[in-house]
């Protein structure tokens, strides 16, 4: 597998700040804040909110987490165009992206998934799984 | 098609200067003959280092004579302000006409301006002297400083300047509605001048954010292409692997004249500003919406305004920015608003070799289409190699293409939702 | 005989309170919100009075919590006073009655106007951190950006900030502007609501002014033009030292008449801006800006200066500001102008907000048929003789305010309204 597993305990050792943050960014109560909701779908992220989730992730666990990260950890060794063409992933692309979303029910990756439209498969415990595989942020770094 | 279609008691404006500071020339001819030639104004940004930012690359002013500038108004004006100044300095000439002690309060003047707050010397000193740690520190700013700084970083600063400058005492207002706000500028001065609120008008935009701050709010927002690699091919607007748009600068100012006054003195008139049409997209904070809605009733307002039939468009000058979303969606709007005729106009992207000068850009790009008129030729859209198929219009690419162009759309979409159309059109016959 | 435009709802908050009737009150009782600023340290600076809004909290103010942290103080104040008008209006339990398509129809002939002073310095504030890191080496500067920066800085920086999320929570997507012109904003964005609901564009419109300029930079720099006062506010006084700067927003709901029959609170007659084109910052001695403003709104009224039964004055209480003023309605009054007053004393300097607050207080005193007199006022400026300006309340003369307003770039404007 192109990046490393992570496993429950780890996912539980960051859900709570993961949750906070996220429910934060995104006006929500809480509760609402589950390890399945999507983020789109569930608790009404729009694009410019992902955005603001990466930054406050980066700063509250000290990592770096670059833009794009999920489907660059799904692509890994893939060239582009093995990974999706005219906006659409390629079987192989799927395949990969599924590894790495494995928190996500298998029916979300149905052939002709575009990868515009990855975002709308991402649930809190994704972004649990990104913090998690993060790289610790350069020593200076705030 | 007749020419002669608004109703009959409504003055006509007419465009009868033009003047430019543009990434592609410091004066409109050298804009204009740099953008047929096919020249880019993209490169690696040099007035700063800006090799540590995600991008590094940008479409700069380059040369700009700050003596151009009046020298008892220089320290009063930034970048912007002084590129405002020289463009309009140009559209005055170029009209052949300015206000007058008689005439001053007949001439309005609205602006497009930039929304920088603070030059980035100026705030790189205010650190330095008042947050030294990072942190602000209410003691040091009570230091007096400079009322000369503060003047020149008010908000109103272009517009004060502007006024003072040709000296205007009509209608003078500032507006800011982010890639929008040069296109509503000049619609809010043709409708001053219809209404008889003035007879003349000194309209456009200017900006300059490619500097340290202005260059990191795109960035942070992932909104530029990152192709430092190849700066004149970054932006490609509706090509397939268009990943963002080129942040650039520059000023555009017209000489807008009520038809009646130009023609008693003589004037020679670009084309007409025929049309304004504004909607908001109130949809969502930066994405647009995929149908086009916004954009597609900007339009629609603005071609009933100059009462113009869809298939009367010869010439389209997109917002096109290159990103990913604008790009389709506009391409939807034009699709549901000219029906037919969108498979026959030209349409062209010059932020393909200008990039995009937010508060300017409405202000240029009809400066443009003003150009087009009256030369009879459509811009190409440069780095157009592989058209996204969900962006199909008939766009001009490789040269220039030669065409009678009697009315021509100029689209500003900006941050925020407003969307802005202008119609110009081929000047009536005396 | 052009369609008449009605007022048929307002919105206010500012340091005197958030709601039309109760800062009139306040103003009649002759309070002031100016006091020295708490809501950061000006401890020792000489210029530390203000009129500051207490208690601030935007979760309380702005419906939508989510949009928030993409809002600055300035715009939580447009808001709200946006959506007061829009509430007191009606204009979204009309929609609801409508079908769908009557329903986007609706919101394609509804515009939104806003008028501010546009970006003030406290949005660059996110930047000094990693000034200070960075040390002047830009290199540095921009590798560290994106970890020290938070990543919607320009979004919540935008000058148009009001009308983007103004129109995300009503739906409204109709002609619209945004106007950043110091302290005339106010009116230019009443202006083009008016424009376009008489060219037939939009069927209603609501015009908001905001300004939160109470931010250590932005009084470093009017103190540093000279104009501030040390702790009051005395327009047209004798002793008058300056004017101080206050935070706030107000908002009229305009439509055109007999649409449906809805309360009219007033009428809006007529407005207009000009330039006196000259110095940058400074006014005419002789007020000549002002007083062509005000003929002109006259005349767009289609109304003369004895029509007029109040005058909300700029009266900001700079010695040349207020100097010329008076020469200015003294030059299109006569020795027969109304009742003058000012809320400047009370309610601070709100620069481009100020012109739409005096407004909404301006219908308020006429339906309470008192003109608040300027609480401040001690010995009128004998060179401002004769302004009929007082200390105690005045009866208007009529149900018409006019409402003056003044800015940089020797822009000057001028509204008249009615009163129902």
């Amino acid at each position: 597998m192109a990046v490393r597993p992570v496993t429950q305990t780890e996912i539980d050792a960051v859900f709570g700040g993961v949750a906070d943050i996220i429910a934060d960014a995104l006006a929500r109560e809480p509760a609402e804040v589950r390890p399945q909701s999507r983020l789109i779908a569930d608790l009404g992220a729009e694009s410019i909110d992902f955005l603001d989730i990466v930054f406050r992730l980066e700063q509250a666990f000290r990592v770096r987490i670059a833009r794009g990260q999920i489907l660059e950890d799904a692509r890994g060794e893939l060239s582009e165009d093995e990974f999706h063409r005219d906006g659409v992933l390629t079987a192989a692309g799927l395949a990969r992206l599924r590894e790495v979303l494995d928190e996500v029910p298998a029916e979300a990756f149905a052939p002709g998934l575009r990868i515009d439209d990855v975002p709308l498969l991402f649930t809190v415990e994704t972004f649990c799984k990104v913090v998690v595989r993060a790289a610790p942020a350069r020593a200076g770094a705030p | 098609m007749s020419g002669d279609r608004s109703p009959p008691a409504r003055r006509r404006v007419l465009i009868t200067g033009i003047g430019l500071v543009t990434p592609l020339g410091l004066d409109a001819p050298a804009t204009w003959g740099a953008l047929l030639a096919g020249t880019s104004g993209i490169d690696v940004v040099r007035s700063f280092d800006a090799s540590g930012f995600p991008v590094r690359i940008g479409a700069e002013v380059k040369g700009f004579d700050d003596t151009r500038v009046e020298r008892g108004l220089r320290r009063y004006a930034t970048r912007q302000h002084r590129f405002a100044l020289a463009a309009a300095a140009e559209a005055l000439r170029d009209a052949g006409v300015a206000p007058t002690p008689e005439t001053a309060a007949h001439w309005a003047c609205i602006v497009g301006a930039g929304m920088m707050g603070v030059e980035f010397a100026d705030l790189a000193a205010f650190q330095r002297r008042a947050a030294p740690e990072g942190v602000l520190r209410p003691d040091r700013v009570a230091e007096p400083a400079s009322a000369v700084a503060f003047a020149r970083n008010q908000p109103t600063a272009g517009l004060a300047l502007l006024v003072r400058r040709f000296g205007i005492q009509g209608r003078a207002a500032a507006m800011h509605t982010a890639c929008a706000s040069g296109g509503q500028a000049l619609g809010a001065a043709m409708r001053l001048i219809r209404h008889g609120t003035a007879d003349c008008a000194l309209a456009g935009g200017f900006d300059a954010m490619l500097n340290p701050i202005g260059l990191a709010g795109f960035c942070l927002l992932g909104a530029l292409s990152a192709d430092n690699h190849d700066p004149p091919r970054a932006s490609r607007p509706f090509d397939r692997s268009r990943n963002g748009f080129v942040l650039g600068e520059g000023a555009g100012f017209l000489v807008l004249e009520a038809a009646d006054v130009a023609r008693r003195r003589g004037a020679r008139a670009y084309a007409e500003l025929a049309g304004d049409g504004n909607a908001l997209s109130s949809y969502r904070i930066t994405d647009s919406h995929p149908s086009g809605r916004g954009p597609i009733e900007a339009m629609r307002h603005a071609l009933a305004d100059a009462n113009e039939p869809p298939e009367a468009v010869d010439y389209l000058n997109a917002h096109g920015t290159s990103t990913p979303m604008n790009d389709r969606s506009e391409c939807a709007a034009v699709r549901a608003v000219l029906g037919a005729q969108a498979a026959r106009l030209a349409v062209s992207s010059t932020k393909s070799l200008m990039g995009h000068l937010i508060a300017a850009a409405g202000a240029v790009e009809a400066a443009i289409c003003a150009l087009a008129i009256r030369d009879g030729v459509a811009p190409a859209s440069a780095n157009l190699r592989q058209p996204d198929p969900d962006c199909h219009l008939p766009f001009v690419t490789g040269a220039p293409q030669r065409r009678p162009i009697r009315v021509a759309l100029s689209n500003a979409f900006g941050f925020g939702g407003s969307n802005n159309c202008l119609v110009l059109r081929a000047a009536p016959a005396a | 005989m052009a369609s008449r435009i009605v007022i048929t709802g307002t919105g206010i908050i500012c340091g005197l309170g958030r709601d039309a009737a109760t800062v009139g009150r306040a103003l009649r009782a002759g309070h002031s919100a100016i006091a020295p600023i708490r809501h950061w340290e000006a401890a020792g600076w000489p210029h530390r009075y203000a009129a500051e809004i207490a208690d601030l909290d935007p979760r309380a103010l702005v419906a939508d919590r989510k949009s928030l942290k993409l809002l600055r103080r300035s715009h939580v104040l447009g808001l709200y006073a946006a959506a007061q008008a829009v509430e007191q209006a009606g204009f979204l339990g009309q929609r609801a009655a409508l079908p769908a398509a009557a329903a986007a129809a609706f919101n394609d002939r509804s515009g939104i106007y806003v008028g501010s002073s546009g970006t003030t310095y406290q949005d660059q504030y996110d930047f000094l951190p990693l000034l200070a890191r960075s040390e002047g080496d830009l290199v540095r500067f921009g590798r560290d950006l994106t970890a020290a920066v938070p990543p919607m800085w320009l979004l919540q920086s935008l000058p148009n900030n009001v009308l983007c999320h103004f129109g995300i929570q009503t739906g409204f997507t109709g002609p619209h502007a945004c106007v950043v012109t110091h302290s005339t904003g106010g009116v230019l964005a009443v202006a083009e609501a008016a424009a376009a609901l008489r060219d037939g564009l939009a069927d209603r419109a609501v015009a908001v002014a905001h300004e939160a300029p109470l931010e250590p930079q932005t009084m470093r720099g009017y103190a540093d033009l000279g104009v501030l006062a040390r702790e009051t506010v005395r327009p047209f006084d004798q002793g008058r030292d300056g004017t101080l700067l206050g935070e706030g927003a107000a908002a009229l709901a305009l439509e055109m008449a007999g649409t449906r029959g809805g309360a009219e609170l007033g009428e809006l007659l007529g407005s207009a801006e000009v330039s006196e084109g000259g110095a940058l910052l400074g006014v005419r001695a002789d007020g000549d800006g002002l007083a062509r403003a005000m003929q002109l709104a006259l005349a767009d009224a289609g109304c003369g200066p004895a029509d007029i039964g109040m005058i909300v004055a700029h009266g900001n209480g700079t010695r040349a500001s207020d100097a010329s003023e008076a020469i200015a309605i003294r030059r299109v009054f006569g020795a027969a102008a109304p009742p003058v007053t000012s809320f400047k004393w009370a309610l601070g300097h709100t620069l481009a907000a100020a012109a739409v607050l005096d407004t909404v207080l301006a219908l308020d005193a006429l339906a309470a048929g008192e003109v608040p007199g300027i609480a401040t006022l001690r010995e009128t400026d004998r060179s401002c003789q004769p302004l009929p300006v007082s200390r105690r309340p005045q009866r208007p003369r009529g149900r018409i305010a006019l409402i003056l307003s003044r800015g940089f770039a020797g822009t000057n404007a001028a509204l008249v309204v009615r009163a129902a």
